[in-house]
């Protein structure tokens, strides 16, 4: 019933992204032409749904605002009822350039058994200018993330993802309501996916501001913190995990 | 200040209440009122008779104090702190019993929820009726009666208030997944209103605007 173009979709949670989105679809449009576009409208107040419509993107229109996690959520279980084989993830807020997407692709399908791709503003030089803060509260989640999860993590909290079809199953039925990034990967990794890195390049904002402020980040920082180790203690459901997943669905 | 103090401030305050006849009279009216009112509801069948009987008792209560306010008083002081005290937490566990079964049956309340409820009821109804329980738990925690009820209360106060984050935590989560669920039925609902336009016009070719990589 569903009319795919491609085996990939593109999931972009925006919640009142009505000045960059636009521009963004373009983008995406001009780099990876025919690819199907999902707009999560996380009950936006102004008009992001209707301009992401014209612009050529699916939209899913949330009736409430259920924050990142539970937006970028609804996406992954779209694409995987939708029967899509890959879903990019990237932010509405246009700091993820639709032309590094290219990277992600060729990483994910060079055939390394990976799950999942997360695009690392650290990873390559140039780097990436932020608050000192946020700087100390990213590493110290990286640093603790590396450990736990046994696979080198340089950029935590990134939202710039490539997923493939078992994990779409595995995150559609679980995944962590806010701040997910991080949480998301120990998750996985306990459950047997695994991930892996690559460096791309990110832009400034183009529009709005980051909905974390500084006092936020301690909190975000914390908040992660607690929840990585509460997770730590909850038994493993064997029923999402990698070998009871891949292969099957 | 002494209970005898209290005593004869509570006397005093009885024989002010002789003068007072257009209160008195009020009072008296607004109690017959109220027993006529109740009375006239318990007759019709959908309304709970406990209701109507709580309403007539309050009004006899008004009508008899307007009529012999000084003897009212007298035998209120006349008895022990104890038993007043034990009187007043009588009514109020079985109002709060009474306020939590009527919720139920009118289905505000969902059964589990009201359990702690109907515990912390019972439990100071239990202390009421057997005062000897209380003496002993008095004895192993030092605390007076007063004290003891309100500790109890408070406890399952709280119980009450973190057995309420948790249902609201399990409310959030299922709240979530049905926003999920409607966002992506509505998606697909517009595709299929979009084939359907597609194969009733082929000339169109759907709206305009909406059609992907047209």
């Amino acid at each position: 019933m569903k009319r795919r173009q491609s085996d990939t979709v593109i999931l972009i949670p925006a919640y009142n992204e009505e000045a960059s989105i636009a521009s963004l679809l373009q983008e995406i449009h001009q780099h990876l032409p025919g690819n199907d576009i999902l707009v999560i409208n996380d009950g936006s107040a102004d008009r992001t749904p209707a301009v992401a419509v014209q612009n050529g993107a699916e939209v899913l229109d949330l009736p409430c605002n259920l924050g990142v996690g539970g937006a970028v959520q609804a996406g992954f279980r779209y694409a995987y009822e939708s029967g899509y084989q890959y879903a990019i993830r990237c932010d509405g807020d246009g700091q993820h350039p639709p032309s590094e997407m290219k990277k992600l692709i060729e990483a994910m399908k060079s055939g390394s058994n990976v799950d999942l791709i997360i695009g690392s503003r650290f990873l390559g030089e140039g780097g990436y200018k932020s608050t000192w803060i946020r700087y100390c509260g990213i590493h110290g989640l990286a640093v603790f993330l590396s450990a736990i999860c046994r696979r080198k993590v340089t950029d935590p909290t990134s939202g710039f993802q490539m997923l493939n079809r078992p994990l779409l199953y595995f995150f559609s039925r679980v995944y962590p309501m806010d701040y997910p990034e991080p949480e998301a990967l120990a998750l996985m990794r306990r459950e047997g996916y695994d991930f892996n890195e690559v460096a791309t390049s990110f832009r400034e904002r183009t529009a709005g501001k980051s909905t974390i402020g500084r006092w936020g980040t301690l909190y975000y920082v914390f908040k992660v913190f607690i929840a990585l180790l509460v997770d730590r203690a909850r038994p493993i459901d064997k029923r999402f995990s990698r070998e009871n997943v891949a292969g099957k669905i | 200040m002494t209970v005898d103090a209290i005593d004869t401030m509570a006397v005093r305050y009885a024989t002010g209440w002789d003068g007072a006849i257009t209160q008195r009279v009020l009072i008296g009216l607004a109690g017959l009122l109220v027993v006529v009112l109740a009375g006239k509801v318990v007759g019709k069948k959908d309304c709970s008779v406990l209701t109507g009987l709580l309403w007539i008792v309050a009004g006899l209560v008004m009508v008899v104090f307007s009529i012999i306010p000084q003897d009212v008083i007298r035998f209120v002081i006349s008895t022990e702190y104890l038993t007043r005290i034990r009187v007043i937490m009588g009514m109020v566990s079985v109002l709060v019993l009474y306020i939590t079964f009527e919720s139920i049956r009118r289905t505000h309340l969902q059964e589990k929820y009201a359990l702690l409820w109907v515990a912390t009821a019972l439990i100071i109804l239990i202390s009421v009726l057997f005062p000897n329980a209380v003496a002993l738990f008095r004895a192993v925690t030092g605390m007076e009666y007063a004290t003891a009820i309100a500790a109890v209360s408070f406890t399952f106060l709280v119980m009450v208030a973190f057995h309420f984050s948790i249902s609201m935590s399990a409310v959030q989560s299922k709240h979530s997944k049905v926003a999920q669920r409607v966002a992506i039925l509505e998606a697909r609902l517009k595709k299929l209103e979009e084939q359907l336009a597609g194969k009733d016009d082929h000339s169109s070719g759907g709206k305009p605007g909406t059609q992907q990589n047209a």
